[in-house]
């Protein structure tokens, strides 16, 4: 076992991406679009939301890498409260299921190998990319940020089995 | 002797509260019985079921400290599959909210004050209480139980949340 912070982290992180990934999978191809109202969150969203999540924060601010997702495309993924477009539950709007869940595991890949390469002396340091002020006021550290993403995986892959159960 | 990974899991728990009551705060009065179908889980059940979980899995399982919650209680908010009652929208049959956040912190307040005397070494370890048999291949060490229990909280606080948006 290796006591170090990141190491754990990390872990965390693999273990969510796999209760993720397995939720998923047994998403009904019926709910992939299911919505409790009209603007609020599907599993489609969901799942591309939570791609660009890492991808934003992990890849592009921490990681300094190129992002995955065009601004074209994160846009339909992003709350509202930062300028992304409500969910809906057209079908045309979004990448198909097959795509979304390819592009998770491609910037879930990305995180843990990038993470890989921190030792627990970078977690204290701010976040070195082009992260907007207001984020970083709720990001001061490499650390808090990484708290984060452990939780945001977990906290939305509640809602994707939540509505997963619906009838 | 080295405490890395338990501080660290002591502080992840320490945020997994400070985050979950602030989505506890934002459940208006109106939607702390919300069910979105019948049988299924309320934000009051939710709470509820996180502080049970904490309080059986870390505080009497691998803690061995005396349960929190009555055995009444614990009974109410287990999940079906674990011979809980199901979830219902009827108050009568449910302590008031304010309790149950009491309950909620009191569980925490003693799981993370017990995880910061253990020591990494236990860590892989299985659980020294009277956990089931059935479930001990799930909850295989301390080391996955208290991982288990950092997501079980983030994944249930988003079904909080997305409840307490609904009209």
């Amino acid at each position: 076992m290796d006591a170090t912070k990141i190491n754990l982290l990390i872990e965390l992180f693999k273990s969510g991406r796999d209760h993720t990934l397995k939720i998923v999978d047994e998403m009904p191809e019926s709910h992939r679009f299911k919505q409790l109202a009209p603007g609020k969150a599907t599993p489609t969203w969901l799942l591309g939301h939570l791609t660009r999540t890492l991808d934003r924060l992990v890849i592009d601010w921490t990681l300094q890498e190129h992002a995955i997702l065009s601004d074209e495309v994160g846009v339909y993924f992003a709350p509202e409260h930062v300028g992304g477009i409500a969910p809906s539950t057209q079908a045309s709007d979004y990448p198909d299921w097959a795509s979304l869940r390819s592009t998770y595991i491609e910037a879930s890949d990305r995180v843990i190998a990038g993470l890989g390469r921190f030792s627990d002396e970078d977690l204290d340091k701010p976040v070195p990319g082009n992260m907007p002020d207001d984020y970083r006021t709720r990001f001061p550290t490499i650390y808090s940020l990484l708290n984060l993403i452990t939780n945001h995986d977990a906290y939305h892959r509640g809602q994707m089995g939540l509505l997963a159960k619906l009838n | 002797m080295s405490n890395t990974r338990v501080s660290l899991y002591a502080d992840l728990l320490e945020g997994a509260r400070k985050h979950t009551l602030q989505v506890a705060e934002g459940v208006p009065e109106t939607h702390r019985f919300k069910q979105l179908q019948e049988g299924k889980a309320t934000p009051i059940w939710l709470l509820g079921h996180m502080a049970n979980t904490v309080n059986t899995l870390v505080l009497v399982y691998t803690l061995e400290e005396g349960s929190v919650l009555s055995r009444e209680h614990s009974v109410l908010f287990a999940p079906d599959f674990a011979g809980g009652k199901t979830p219902s929208t009827n108050p009568d049959e449910y302590p008031g909210w304010d309790e149950v956040i009491t309950t909620y912190n009191n569980v925490f307040d003693q799981t993370i004050a017990g995880i910061r005397k253990m020591d990494d070494s236990v860590l892989s370890d299985p659980l020294p209480g009277k956990l089931p048999d059935q479930l001990r291949d799930f909850f295989s060490s301390i080391d996955t139980t208290l991982s288990i229990m950092i997501q079980h909280d983030a994944y249930h606080r988003g079904q909080i949340g997305m409840m307490a948006k609904l009209d």
